[in-house]
């Protein structure tokens, strides 16, 4: 499970690189930088539906998807909510820079919300990957 | 005596007419409207801070490069009012505490006119950066290395002896030593903290 939260953590430097100028000051996305954060949603439902179609009914990626954004929505919470910079900038950097080229399909909606619903998608999609994989599974291993 | 007379109406008719093309030349000179105020919006960080920038011009309708600020890309550079804003939210005017004349605004329009030339880039670090030890006892804006977008509004001020963040002993950014630069470093103020070391002058788009 550590491994994977490494792994999760690690997946969203590149991205978060990409994405910093976007979100640095707040500008409308480039088209890079909407695709890298596609790319980096595509990423997490590859990585769900590849472990779900090697481990047939482990429900250890569910688990540790449902940790990682359960905990990016609690610290986007506190973040909100006491407005303190310090803790501020490793969220955003962590959790939510890969996610903002998605801003660029929500552009009307505040900061705070935008933020919330970020992370909503990205918890669906790596469940979506997580259920096709073993949709997938099933259906080859009846053939 | 006709002559005399004449003569002191001519001289009067001339000192008049310097004194008003010498008033008319203050006019032209002396900032207006929103001319040498901050200016901020929201939208940094997922909004956990703010944006800043300076107003070059007296409003951003009737003129153009109306703000100098950094963007964040590139250099310390001119920009319109929607360049500025970027999709964000307004969140007002700004000046310095105390009694700003218009001549000390002419002042802080000059600085920030100075900034723009220098192409200084963009640092998240430090408000104003420069080579520690290579300077004099003042840094001069040729020798800003970098800066940030608070940084342009911090510096301008206080180049010009107005105070803007800062304890008593260190609150000039302008002064070269490390405890001046140490004071204005990563969260000790952002521009959102800054905007409550300044007086507000309107929360509409200037």
């Amino acid at each position: 499970m550590i491994t994977k939260i490494l792994l999760g953590l690690c997946l969203g430097v590149p991205f978060t690189i990409i994405n910093f100028s976007g979100y640095l000051k707040g500008n409308t996305p480039s088209i890079f930088q909407i695709f890298s954060s596609i790319v980096f949603l595509l990423l997490w439902l590859l990585w769900g539906l590849h472990y779900n179609y090697r481990n047939k009914g482990s429900t250890t990626f569910l688990k540790f998807s449902t940790l990682y954004w359960i905990s990016a929505f609690v610290f986007v919470f506190v973040m909100n909510g006491i407005d303190w910079i310090v803790f501020s900038i490793p969220t955003v950097i962590i959790f939510l820079g890969p996610l903002y080229g998605l801003r660029y399909y929500i552009p009307n909606v505040s900061y705070e919300s935008f933020a919330y619903i970020s992370l909503i998608v990205a918890y669906a999609i790596s469940l979506i990957g997580s259920l096709l994989g073993y949709i997938t599974n099933r259906s080859l291993a009846k053939k | 005596m006709k002559k005399t007379k004449l003569g002191m109406t001519f001289l009067l008719v001339i000192s008049f007419m310097i004194s008003a093309l010498s008033i008319g030349a203050v006019n032209v000179n002396a900032a207006t409207g929103n001319q040498g105020y901050a200016i901020y919006r929201d939208g940094v960080f997922f909004n956990s801070t703010d944006h800043a920038g300076f107003m070059n011009k007296p409003d951003t309708n009737s003129y153009t490069n109306p703000i100098i600020h950094h963007s964040g890309d590139g250099y310390v550079d001119f920009d319109t009012y929607s360049g500025f804003l970027a999709n964000n939210t307004f969140k007002g005017v700004y000046r310095p505490n105390g009694t700003v004349s218009s001549t000390n605004r002419d002042t802080f329009v000059a600085t920030a006119r100075t900034l723009q030339t220098e192409q200084i880039s963009y640092n998240l670090m430090f408000q104003v950066n420069y080579r520690d030890f290579e300077v004099g006892s003042y840094v001069s804006p040729d020798e800003i290395t970098e800066m940030r977008c608070d940084g342009v509004v911090e510096y301008v001020y206080e180049w010009n002896n107005f105070k803007v963040y800062g304890s008593s002993t260190k609150w000039d950014v302008s002064k070269a030593t490390l405890a001046n630069k140490d004071e204005h470093r990563a969260t000790q103020v952002t521009p959102r903290s800054q905007r409550n070391y300044l007086t507000l002058v309107q929360t509409s788009k200037p």
